[in-house]
């Protein structure tokens, strides 16, 4: 009796160092496509939508001799495959068939790790550079985001990468400067996304509205919306509460708006109250669907619920996969407040490589390889949207026309607001521009809260 | 008194794998918290020391104030609504022959986890949602409210949907240990004419204080570390307006990157569970000692 309680014993401490040695291998924590966790109900899955600071760095490995190397035809000696891990997890399928093109090109395949919750990733790439598998390719946030990789000097510098594309005419100096740290460059663009009007093309036929072009056509749309008993605008509330912020304040001045990036302008700025204000009006006119529902972005666009939107270029995906066309939708850039500004608001997302990651000389050759028109053309045509590279080949015809205004150097190209702020300074303003579209009697209450933050971060940055 | 010796030395040799386990991924990660705390850690590079500044901005952050308070409310929530229900569902199905079917449909719910409780939820709760539109289709008031918006209403309604799944096991905590009072007593009891109120308050109630204590006991630490609902519902907005400590302290440190302060706030909740708790249960220890 004795000796069989004894082998009892020993199993079961056997078992439980067993369970104490295994491990899953946080390198490759693959969490497989889901339902995003966003949780405030926005049904706009966009990568883009998550990745809301992208930073861009560039990409030179002082380490690697690769990065004098402007060739990227494939030989059978570097057939590699890059780890390349993300938070957009429904752009999977994207990075795979990206994945054959470069192949193809370079010889170097990529093997996607979706993560579908954002904290989680940030936190799996931050740790990772704590250890000796350092991510060879991973997507992250221009602004403070990327900032704090480079203080920490975890993500390779880019910069050789991007003289030579600018040279090549791939990409421009003012591309540069969003992934820009200390003068030098980090990362490549991923993502390069003008935020665009998006309207319901039958419900403003119907209804006799042309598309505006001035601020006062918008609002003159918005009250005929209205009075169709079609909501004009989408709670934008959660994770896009700071939409219509940017569209007021980069509208109305842009040199007002990108000054808070750098605390040169405060939230208390008259402008900027007079922007909230005006943000007030609008709301209090019903031109949202009420906080606090669910946001089917494309579903309500497409059923007629609501007659416009703001949102990303990447939001083509996710009207095609609710099974709209272009016939259904149109896309226009919007007007600004003060119709003297020409400015387009840009996102950009970064693609980076870790410093001294296991396979950097072939995480170089893939950035370089990103660039290029044919990589930037495959790449856009699978997203639908549009691309940094004014020569890559857009096959949408409406997307071709908006890659060449954001390319022709006619409009002041300003940073996604989430993406220009310090991410403490943003975090507070998404909560209380939620908290301002819930009540937006007194914009100074939320103003104030944001700018007691602004000062506290500046005054430890500056 | 040899063989005893020995027989305590094989035991230590077959409990040491799970101590160290529990050593492992408990006391060493709380050790590494509490030195957390003390530092400026963004995840990358080391921590650099700061001493006391983690826990003098948390006591002058703004957020805090209201964290603190709408954990209050989930505490306070937490023990009445469905500790309560729970009891009374215990006193009014304890002694029925098919008492356990009565209860079934509030124990189903505890299987289901936080997450999903609070999406659920948050599906019936949002702005025109379908409790909204019930009411509407009712004619009843409140269809037109704003559920998980306005505060403290937000809170409130999330206490509701916590409640919803804790109120099962605290009916069968409740109905064990009326189930463990000798049926000879309660007999007595009612031969002597005590009636329900009396019967309850003398008899079944004070009998009942070992199984209360364990009830009210975990429902104050479950409540003080409430944040799956809440993420899952408002994320503790709009405006931090339903925020809570475990909330602020997973988005410190998850969403900001500010490992150090969101230590701090691991770490003061830690404290904070274990003060509630230890005083609550020498609160109740004393009590039971002292005599009838």
């Amino acid at each position: 009796m004795k000796s069989h309680r004894r082998v009892i014993a020993l199993l079961t401490a056997g078992l439980l160092g067993l369970v104490a040695c295994s491990s899953n291998s946080a390198g490759g924590a693959t969490e497989t496509p889901g339902t995003t966790t966003s949780g405030s109900g926005t049904s706009a899955s966009s990568p883009s939508s998550e990745a809301s600071g992208a930073t861009s760095g560039s990409q030179s490995e002082a380490s690697s001799p690769a990065t004098s190397q402007s060739s990227t035809a494939p030989t059978t000696q570097n057939k590699v495959t890059l780890k390349l891990y993300h938070d957009k997890s429904s752009w999977q399928d994207f990075f795979t068939k990206l994945s054959s093109a470069s192949a193809q090109a370079t010889g170097v395949s990529i093997d996607p790790v979706p993560y579908t919750d954002q904290d989680a990733y940030k936190a799996f790439i931050r740790q990772s550079f704590q250890t000796s598998a350092k991510p060879d390719l991973f997507t992250w946030w221009v602004g403070g985001a990327l900032s704090d990789l480079v203080s920490a000097g975890v993500v390779a510098d880019t910069t050789d990468l991007w003289n030579q594309a600018i040279a090549a005419g791939y990409a421009t100096k003012a591309e540069a400067d969003y992934f820009t740290v200390g003068g030098k460059q980090y990362c490549v663009p991923l993502i390069w996304s003008p935020w665009v009007l998006y309207y319901n093309t039958k419900v403003f036929k119907d209804n006799g509205i042309a598309a505006p072009e001035t601020w006062d056509q918008l609002i003159s749309a918005a009250d005929k919306l209205k009075a169709a008993g079609v909501t004009p605008f989408p709670d934008t509330s959660g994770i896009f509460s700071y939409a219509m912020f940017q569209l007021l304040v980069s509208g109305s001045d842009p040199k007002l708006y990108t000054g808070l990036s750098d605390g040169s302008v405060k939230f208390t700025d008259p402008g900027i109250v007079a922007a909230m204000n005006k943000w007030a009006d609008m709301i209090k006119a019903g031109y949202f669907v009420a906080p606090g529902g669910k946001a089917d972005f494309a579903g309500d666009l497409k059923n007629g619920k609501i007659g416009m939107e703001y949102l990303g270029s990447w939001f083509r995906g996710n009207l095609a996969a609710a099974g709209l066309t272009t016939d259904d939708y149109t896309m226009i850039l919007p007007p600004a407040v003060n119709s003297a500004n020409k400015v387009i608001v840009v996102e950009p997302g970064p693609l980076c490589s870790g410093q001294d990651s296991p396979n950097s000389a072939s995480a170089t050759q893939f950035l370089t390889w990103m660039f290029t028109p044919e990589a930037q053309g495959e790449w856009s045509n699978l997203r639908s949207d549009v691309s940094f590279n004014p020569k890559a080949a857009i096959d949408d015809p409406a997307l071709a026309a908006l890659n060449a205004k954001v390319s022709s150097g006619d409009f002041t190209i300003a940073n996604m607001f989430y993406n220009q702020m310090p991410l403490p300074i943003a975090t507070e303003a998404l909560s209380q521009f939620d908290a301002f579209i819930a009540d937006p009697s007194n914009p100074m209450t939320q103003l104030d809260a944001i700018q007691k933050v602004a000062d506290k971060y500046w005054s430890q940055h500056q | 008194m040899s063989t005893r010796h020995g027989r305590q030395r094989g035991g230590g040799l077959f409990t040491g794998p799970a101590v160290l386990l529990v050593a492992l991924l408990l006391y060493a990660p709380f050790v590494w918290t509490l030195y957390l705390s003390f530092t400026d850690y963004s995840g990358l590079g080391e921590p650099t020391w700061v001493g006391l500044e983690n826990y003098r901005q948390m006591f002058s952050d703004d957020n805090f104030v209201t964290a603190c308070v709408n954990t209050l409310l989930w505490v306070v929530g937490t023990i009445t609504v469905p500790v309560g229900l729970g009891l009374i569902i215990a006193l009014l199905t304890y002694d029925l022959t098919s008492g356990t079917w009565f209860r079934l449909p509030f124990l189903i719910p505890y299987a289901i986890s936080g997450v999903a409780v609070g999406v659920v939820w948050g599906f019936f709760l949002r702005t025109g949602g379908a409790f909204s539109q019930a009411l509407a289709f009712f004619h009843l008031p409140g269809a037109d409210a704003r559920w998980l918006v306005d505060a403290p209403l937000a809170t409130l309604v999330m206490i509701v949907a916590a409640s919803w799944q804790g109120v099962g096991v605290n009916a069968l905590l409740f109905t064990m240990g009326l189930q463990s009072i000798p049926a000879s007593t309660i007999e007595a009891a009612r031969l002597d004419g005590a009636a329900r109120w009396a019967l309850f308050r003398h008899i079944l109630w004070p009998q009942m204080r070992p199984l209360t204590t364990v009830v009210v006991g975990l429902s104050l630490v479950v409540s003080l570390k409430t944040f799956d609902i809440v993420w899952a519902m408002n994320r503790g907005g709009p405006g931090n307006n339903s925020v809570t400590l475990a909330l602020l302290m997973y988005r410190e440190t998850f969403v900001l990157s500010n490992y150090g302060y969101g230590a701090a706030f691991a770490v003061l909740l830690c404290v904070v569970t274990l003060v509630a708790s230890i005083s609550y249960l020498r609160r109740q220890g004393r009590r039971a000692e002292v005599p009838a």
